[in-house]
């Protein structure tokens, strides 16, 4: 377990998101943020659509449209300090220091430039090398992804490739400026079961040889049990609980983080009586989150205190354990 | 939407010009109930240069401004009428074709293709040459070139819409074909054409223009292309009288061409949210 | 079940095929089926293995090129015209694209009943009033358009369209996926709920393994247009045999319980293009586990006890022996 790492190499404290409308009040889509990844960690932040985890990715790599006001109270990866970047300083961390793979690769690619231009681009943007080399390092990219008869692949163009194919590139033009930190916003999610297997058996083996950190987003719970080493629940634009994969997923104390797991069936047959627990309503809208804890009104354990302010997230042990909730579950006594 | 049609300038500008024009249609036959062919005064007078006669006359000494009011009818009536064949025409055609595919579509396609092909205007003076020039023969000499492009654009959108869920959703409760395309797919695919239709509207105007212009107007009607042409031998002297009805030609395209934006705007959801 | 009575839906020899550019595809290449009314047969498999051209096929929205499909024991017409389209009807992945933009909730509901002329206005009024309750939309969002919902209310309300003509089986295509995970337990259980109260049949397909095993009677997987493997959800789940179903398993949750039950199957490539499928059996290029004979001969649908059949020559080596001697 890699639990007290030295240095993290993402730190972001309290970041929030805002939607800046006319007429309106600013909304914190995504709402005093704070996580950090070490190298070779994978961080999952899971969540349901409205969450803000993919837009917590996108601000991180500064690609949110103008009109969402992005505030921190720090970030730094890999020693720098990205709290205020300029335009240059982000150029140059993207791609080299921090990447990211999209969930739909074939409009992440350019469809009319084969396979070797895109990646041979994307590595002479981050290295001064001669194009004979880049081509070589091209080819090596898509041999560490595991694509078959690479060198012919090279030639292709996206549209001719299978979705598998087509993120094992994207993967490789992650790679190509050697980054250090790799955000995976769903990544799997288009994919099919085996292949979308495949994919994180991939994800999970280069992190580990090339020592990468991951922050990965994905809605699956599955999923996270699989990547990742630490996780962080979101709700509607906070994070509601985080601490190690197991223990999160062993003993939830925060209400929504049980809902979810008992939500899913987890190998129960309907057919033995078994009923999956539901979570009445559906996640709100920025705009409309309640005043005090955003889950409150879905929530059985809610209390007049619930209603009255937001929870603050509450470290429960030194590992880094710790959620949001007044009235949380119990511990399991094992 | 037509609300959001209102609120853009276009929209506003293009909806009001064409009211003007409307109400001076409806109201040709109580401004002026002597007519567009009575004859008010001497040939050639300016505009303004005698009270009452804001327009001026023309050659023959007919009140230009009530050979504007009439016109406004002779257009907005060819340009209407025409389009709504065209629409009739072109919709039953594209939803044909782009519904039931296969041989109704290789078809109905290469018909299409054909009219297309032919030049609107020269066989609109072919067609009113032939048969006589009415304003039902221009009607239907416009109708008849101008349904090709919303057959075309009804196809395309049926192919679209007739592959949704919600149409083989439709199909499952065994709803019969008929309904499904009057109910489901033409009501989702028309959007569009509604588009083109205000600019088939402006098209249409300016081809009666044009015939009429050329002499193969209804000889019974006072249109704007029959005024105009009743100016051009004294275009370099009296130029208003060519100018003035001309001018109408293009405020009522310009009106239509506005409105189309517009309604194109309003009925694009990606424009919905600014 | 060990009643021999006529089955609820059957399925015969099924071949559909779909014309692409490069030749014609075996969407459905020869499948047989058996449900039981009140049961819920589980269809799971890649996207291309041909389980949405089965499963249109099922509902009429294709025309299958040869096969049968019998309603208790009745034949049906391919085009599921007139009072036979009442017996089936089908709930869509997508909540968004599914329903008709213009179309108020109550329109919805009311649109099968007015195709089929069933009560006058009034009651047809009163019915999807009910049904809409039925299914969890309250009053007050009857005359709301679909875009005014949320996705979950929206699969709702695609349930309620679909069980208004009270139907004998629903074919419910991926009727979860495109939803939240807290809304898909809401969905699921309202589906179970119907399914108990009408006895009602499900054909129900997913890529989701859990969902699967959790709301089945039986699984049914499925490979390039022909079942693999077919049987009890909990053998199926326990004991997997096709190296197929064995993969797909493994990417599904106990890894670990799959391994200590035989060959552990890891897929490296992706599905073989389905215009030229494999001589033989048609999963032997990605199988790790093929053998000379795989090239050569189809293997057909053996039982191993129980109903549980697997097409896989090789099955009966790691199948207990228990259940091969069963069979």
């Amino acid at each position: 377990m890699i639990s007290a790492s030295p240095a993290p190499l993402l730190d972001v404290e309290g970041l929030s998101i805002l939607l800046k409308e006319k007429k309106r009040p600013d909304v914190a889509a995504v709402d005093d943020v704070s996580f950090s990844v070490a190298p070779g960690e994978t961080l999952a932040l899971v969540g349901e659509s409205g969450a803000g985890k993919s837009l917590t990715a996108l601000a991180l790599m500064r690609l949110l449209p103008k009109t969402l006001g992005v505030a921190a109270k720090r970030i730094t990866l890999d020693g720098r300090d990205l709290t205020a970047p300029s335009d240059n300083e982000i150029r140059a961390i993207r791609g080299s220091v921090m990447a990211m793979i999209f969930q739909d690769p074939l409009s992440s690619l350019n469809p009319v430039l084969t396979v070797e231009r895109q990646l041979v681009e994307a590595i002479r943007l981050h290295e001064p090398i001669s194009k004979a080399d880049a081509r070589r390092r091209a080819l090596e990219l898509l041999e560490m992804v595991r694509i078959p008869a690479a060198a012919t692949r090279l030639a292709e163009y996206p549209h001719r490739l299978s979705g598998g194919m087509r993120q094992r590139v994207m993967i490789a033009m992650a790679l190509a400026g050697r980054p250090k930190l790799i955000l995976a916003d769903e990544p799997t999610t288009a994919l099919d079961v085996t292949i979308s297997g495949q994919i994180i058996d991939l994800l999970m083996e280069l992190q580990r040889d090339l020592g990468l950190g991951m922050l990965f987003i994905t809605h699956d719970l599955h999923v996270v049990r699989t990547v990742a080493h630490r996780v962080a629940v979101m709700y509607s634009g906070r994070i509601v609980e985080t601490g190690t994969v197991d223990e999160v997923f062993a003993t939830p104390r925060h209400p929504y983080t049980e809902g979810l797991i008992q939500a899913r069936p987890h190998g129960s047959f309907a057919v033995d009586g078994h009923r999956l627990r539901e979570i009445n309503g559906t996640v709100p809208v920025p705009a409309a989150r309640p005043s005090g804890c955003a889950f409150e009104p879905r929530c059985a354990r809610a209390e007049a205190d619930c209603r009255a302010q937001v929870p603050p997230l509450v470290p429960d042990n030194d590992e880094g354990r710790a959620f949001a909730c007044f009235h949380p579950l119990q511990e399991r006594v094992a | 939407m037509l609300r959001r049609i209102l609120l853009s300038p276009s929209g506003l500008i293009g909806l009001l010009l064409l009211l003007v024009i409307v109400g001076m249609a409806l109201s040709a036959g109580y401004v002026f109930p002597k007519g567009p062919w009575a004859l008010v005064a001497r040939p050639y007078m300016w505009p303004g240069q005698r009270p009452g006669l804001l327009f001026g006359t023309d050659s023959l000494g007919r009140d230009i401004l009530a050979a504007i009011f009439y016109g406004a009818r002779v257009s907005l009536l060819v340009g209407f009428v025409a389009t709504v064949c065209a629409l009739a025409i072109g919709i039953t055609v594209g939803a044909v074709a782009g519904y039931f595919g296969r041989g109704f579509d290789a078809v109905l396609m290469r018909i299409t293709d054909a009219f297309q092909t032919i030049p609107g205007f020269l066989f609109a003076i072919v067609l009113v040459s032939i048969l006589s020039p009415s304003v039902q023969n221009i009607v239907i000499a416009i109708a008849m070139v101008s349904w090709p492009p919303v057959a075309r654009l009804t196809r395309a959108e049926v192919l679209r819409v007739r592959e949704t869920e919600y149409v083989q959703s439709c199909k499952i409760i065994g709803m019969s074909t008929p309904r499904i395309i009057l109910t489901q797919v033409l009501p989702n695919s028309l959007s569009p054409v509604i588009v083109v239709a205000a600019v088939l509207v402006a098209t249409a105007i300016i081809t009666e223009a044009g015939l009429s212009f050329l002499g193969l107007g209804d000889p019974n009607v006072m249109s704007w292309g029959t005024l105009i042409n009743v100016g051009r031998p004294s275009i370099r002297s009296t130029w208003f009288i060519a100018v003035l009805p001309g001018l109408f030609v293009i405020l009522t395209v310009l009106a239509l061409n506005l409105l189309g934006d517009a309604i194109n705007d309003a009925l694009n959801p990606h424009f919905r949210k600014r | 079940m060990t009643e021999r009575t006529a089955k609820r839906l059957a399925i015969d020899d099924m071949v559909v095929e779909h014309r692409s550019r490069g030749g014609i595809v075996h969407a459905v290449a020869g499948v047989s089926l058996d449900l039981a009314a009140g049961e819920t047969l589980g269809l799971v498999g890649e996207s291309g293995c041909g389980k949405s051209s089965l499963a249109r096929a099922i509902v009429g929205l294709n025309t299958p090129k040869s096969g049968s499909i019998r309603i208790d024991g009745q034949p049906t017409d391919t085009r599921r015209r007139g009072a036979q389209a009442r017996q089936i009807q089908m709930v869509f992945q997508d909540p968004y694209g599914s329903l008709n933009p213009r179309s108020s909730v109550r329109e919805l509901v009311e649109e099968p009943l007015s195709v089929h002329r069933l009560g006058s206005k009034a009651e047809r009024r009163a019915r999807a009033k009910e049904l809409l309750e039925r299914v969890g939309i309250p009053l007050a969002m009857h005359d709301r358009l679909p875009h005014q919902l949320s996705g979950g209310q929206r699969q709702r309300v695609g349930i309620a369209r679909a069980i208004a003509l009270e139907p004998k089986i629903i074919i419910c295509d991926e009727p979860v996926s495109a939803l939240d995970v807290s809304v898909q337990a809401q969905v699921l259980n309202l589906l179970l709920d119907l399914q108990r109260e009408q006895d009602l049949t499900f054909l129900f397909i997913s890529h989701d393994l859990e969902v699967v095993r959790y709301v089945s009677h039986r699984i049914a997987v499925m490979y390039l247009g022909v079942i693999v493997e077919i049987g009890p959800a909990e053998g199926i789940w326990s004991l997997p045999l096709h190296p197929y179903t064995r993969a797909l398993m493994q990417t599904a949750g106990d890894a670990e319980r799959v391994a200590a039950t035989g060959p552990v199957v890891k897929l490296a490539s992706e599905l073989p293009n389905p215009l030229n499928p494999p001589s033989g059996c048609r999963f032997r290029t990605r199988c790790p586990l093929a053998i000379d004979r795989c090239s050569r001969d189809v293997p057909s649908l053996e039982d191993f006890g129980n109903g549980h059949r697997v097409a896989c020559h090789r099955a009966s080596e790691w199948a207990p022996q228990a259940m091969s001697g069963a069979a």
